[in-house]
């Protein structure tokens, strides 16, 4: 069976005993000996056939239903372009909204890059010993752990009028009066996310700058690189694969973000996900479909404009 | 005789050794051998098979017992099986179950355990949303279950396909007590132009002979706020966009809901002409959209909320001193010992009713039909009443009377339902009674009941442009 594993030994099967022609294995063998490419064809199938059934016809549904009419009583299969004629017309506030979306992603990616190179160049180097690395890189990932609910919703009695932030605040004589900002604004929303997603980016460039090799590092100090220089020269080119996978994981997971606008940020700000679970609060399960497929499209061009810059295979 | 099946239910109770426990023996499908076997032991006979799902004989039960009156007191025998049952004891298992489904102010465990123990019928309870609730059963799911509790504008969606089965007024014994909200057009809040709530209970709302669904408890809403912070009264919904609280108000995230109370303060300060404010045109509903997108742009709005305990905690932390917010929700702030008051608007309240609808197909039908009857024999309605709502019969009334527990001075029925020291809506604190009054008061005094709009679409889109605003 060992032989089936490997597509590419199939071609030189070493010869079968009388035996293992006669069994079924046997024979499979040798029906493909010399046919990688049906091989790879086989090998592939139990999983195409799965994602098909799973995620394809979710999508093609949700393609489908955008065409269809919503109704009280469920959707209809009366075909029209309403849907997409009302979310796409000029003046609709999906266009702002799509806006906002980019931008919150953008700020998010930024936001945690900026945070997630410090934290990982201290575990990498900074921090020596192997204990105090573990230590550190377990307390990291502790709290994701958790439901994402729970870890979205600690910022409440951190950021509230009477939370710890602004505890600590008026116990200083920093400020008099709490401040409301830190909750239900904007700003809150964004130290929520970046809390949320940093661990998607400093683990893919932790373990990437493990990867360098030390010797690279002592070259670059001994021709008299600064250790800035170093870092941005040396470090960040070789860190983008890290960096690439991180940032796939903040632009889609960022993308299809709702909830902490809702429960952190008031809700007053809302991007495309949030939209389409406020048009199935009214049943319109059709224009929900209609969001779904321009975010899926949305989406699907963000990280093929970043596939173009950067070969996935290096990651 | 009773004595020796009584003391076969206790062993049977006994082993299970918790509620819970008991209901997974129920479940685990070793009820039936258990059943059979304290069955024989009071010599009792099984009736109904498989799939006919008939429930066994009761020893506490006689059907010629004298017809049932409300009573805080079980007596005995029982005449069904819904009755009120002697404290300690548990109806025989009867292989039957409900599966409903609704949202967690009436799918609670207190309630099922209280329905098992008298009944004998098992029981399971999906706590959701409104919308998810709709949307599970119009997608197919409606077959996993046999009653379903929802707002009575939205279960007509369920109505309209085909999904539920009349309930003939004769089956629900406690109706005979039902209060003329649910029977007369010419009572407190019927809204003639919309028909409400006549229109959503009764397939034939003239004749009244079958239920499309059965009221299960309702109530109007309006502003809670923190009496502590405002230092005045709220009389009015234009204080949810009065300057005089920019930065301190919280509103519910809901196209329909919010829109609704917004164009009823609107029309009533004669800012804005409108017909229908629980069903807009979109001129009317553009208007209104438009004042609350400045309002929303100068500040106006602390947070948007979005469920039950954010609005709890939103008042209670002092994050916003007034929320368009639910009664029971104004409840739980005080329980925290907070100063929170329920308004009495001008303008009027915004109604709205709970029933329990019933699955076409269910296999359950005997036993769906005695929790319809349980949650309107009184203890339900008593229980609930003390969250702020109303039971559409007067069989609370009798348990109402007999406790005090929201007040040493009143009962909880003279509190809830007739306002405490007046029939008045409360001035200042600490109360003396219902905040907002007497039951006639608050049911004189509607805006709008819940209804469903002609173009749920154009509120979504509209409710959008004013969230992205």
């Amino acid at each position: 069976m060992a032989q089936l594993t490997d597509a590419r030994s199939l071609g030189a099967a070493p010869d079968l005993s009388e035996h293992q022609r006669a069994s079924l294995s046997g024979r499979i063998v040798q029906a493909l000996r010399g046919k990688p490419g049906l091989t790879t064809g086989l090998l592939l199938l139990p999983g195409t056939l799965w994602m098909l059934l799973t995620v394809g016809t979710a999508l093609v549904s949700i393609v489908v239903f955008s065409f269809w009419t919503s109704g009280f009583t469920g959707l209809r299969p009366e075909y029209t372009l309403a849907n997409y004629q009302s979310l796409l017309r000029p003046g609709s506030s999906f266009w702002g909204i799509t806006v906002w979306t980019l931008q919150v992603v953008a700020m998010l990616l930024i936001g945690v890059i900026l945070l997630a190179y410090p934290v990982s160049y201290t575990l990498w180097r900074v921090i020596k010993s192997p204990y105090w690395k573990s230590a550190l890189l377990l307390l990291f990932i502790v709290p994701f752990w958790t439901s994402y609910l729970t870890r979205t919703i600690t910022w409440l009695p951190m950021f509230g009028r009477e939370g710890v932030v602004n505890q600590v605040l008026m116990g200083l004589r920093i400020t008099d009066e709490p401040v409301e900002v830190l909750l239900y604004s904007e700003f809150s929303m964004m130290v929520a996310l970046w809390f949320l997603f940093i661990v998607f980016m400093v683990g893919p460039i932790y373990f990437s700058m493990q990867r360098i090799d030390e010797d690279i590092m002592s070259a670059a100090a001994v021709y008299g690189a600064s250790p800035w220089k170093t870092f941005f020269l040396v470090v960040v080119p070789l860190t983008l694969p890290g960096l690439m996978a991180g940032s796939l994981f903040v632009v889609v997971l960022g993308l299809a973000e709702f909830f902490t606008e809702r429960a952190i940020g008031g809700a007053q700000s809302p991007m495309l996900a949030g939209l389409i679970q406020r048009q199935i609060d009214v049943f319109q399960f059709a224009g929900a479909s209609a969001i779904a497929v321009v975010l899926i499209l949305i989406t699907l061009a963000l990280v093929g404009l970043m596939l173009r810059f950067f070969d996935i295979r290096r990651i | 005789m009773s004595k020796r099946v009584r003391n076969g239910q206790h062993i049977l109770g006994n082993l299970g050794g918790s509620r819970v426990d008991r209901r997974k023996l129920i479940r685990s499908g070793l009820q039936a051998g258990a059943a059979l076997g304290v069955a024989g032991l009071g010599g009792l006979t099984l009736v109904g098979g498989p799939g006919t799902a008939l429930a066994q004989e009761d020893p506490t039960i006689d059907p010629n017992a004298p017809e049932w009156e409300p009573s805080v007191t079980p007596r005995s025998p029982r005449k069904y099986r819904w009755e009120p049952l002697a404290e300690g004891e548990s109806a025989l298992p009867t292989g039957l179950e409900v599966r409903t489904i609704g949202l967690g102010v009436s799918v609670q465990d207190r309630f099922l355990n209280e329905f098992e123990r008298r009944t004998g019928h098992s029981s399971s309870g999906k706590v959701t949303t409104l919308t998810a609730m709709i949307t599970e059963w119009l997608a197919g799911g409606a077959a996993n279950y046999d009653t379903n509790e929802t707002n009575a504008n939205r279960n007509q969606a369920l109505w309209d396909t085909g999904l539920l089965q009349p309930i003939p007024v004769d089956q629900v014994i406690p109706w005979q007590y039902a209060r003329d909200t649910y029977t007369s057009a010419e009572a407190l809040g019927f809204d003639p132009v919309s028909g409400y709530p006549l229109v959503e209970v009764w397939v034939d709302p003239e004749t009244q002979t079958e239920f499309k669904l059965v009221p299960q408890f309702y109530n109007c809403d309006s502003i809670g706020y923190r009496y502590d912070l405002t230092e005045e009264d709220i009389t009015s919904w234009g204080s949810l966009f009065d300057e005089k609280y920019a930065g301190k108000v919280a509103i519910l995230n809901d196209s329909l809901l919010t829109p609704g109370w917004a164009a009823g303060y609107l029309k009533a300060s004669g800012q804005v002409e409108i017909a229908r404010t629980d069903n807009m045109t979109h001129e009317e509903l553009d208007q209104v959209i438009e004042y609350m997108i400045e309002k929303k742009r100068a500040g106006q709005f602390r947070a948007i909320w979005e469920d039950y305990g954010q609005c709890v905690n939103l008042l209670a932390s002092g994050e916003v001193w007034l929320a368009d917010a639910w009664n029971p929700v104004v409840e739980d702030v005080k329980k925290q010992d907070v100063v929170c008051k329920y308004a009495f608007p001008e303008e009027g309240f915004t109604a709205w009713f709970h029933g329990i609808a019933v699955q076409k197909d269910t296999p359950n039908l005997e036993a769906a039909l005695d929790y319809v009857n349980f949650c309107l024999e009184g203890w339900w309605g008593s229980q609930v009443a003390l969250q702020g709502y109303y039971s559409p019969t007067t069989t609370c009334d009798v348990y109402l009377n007999e406790s005090r527990q929201t007040s040493e001075d009143f009962t909880d029925y003279e509190w809830w339902y007739q306002g405490g020291s007046s029939p008045d809506p409360k001035e200042g604190w600490p109360l003396t009674g219902r905040d907002t009054g007497a039951y006639d008061t608050r049911w004189g005094n509607i805006m709008h009941w819940m209804t469903w709009p002609d173009d749920p679409d154009y509120y979504a889109t509209r409710w959008n442009d004013f969230l992205s605003a």
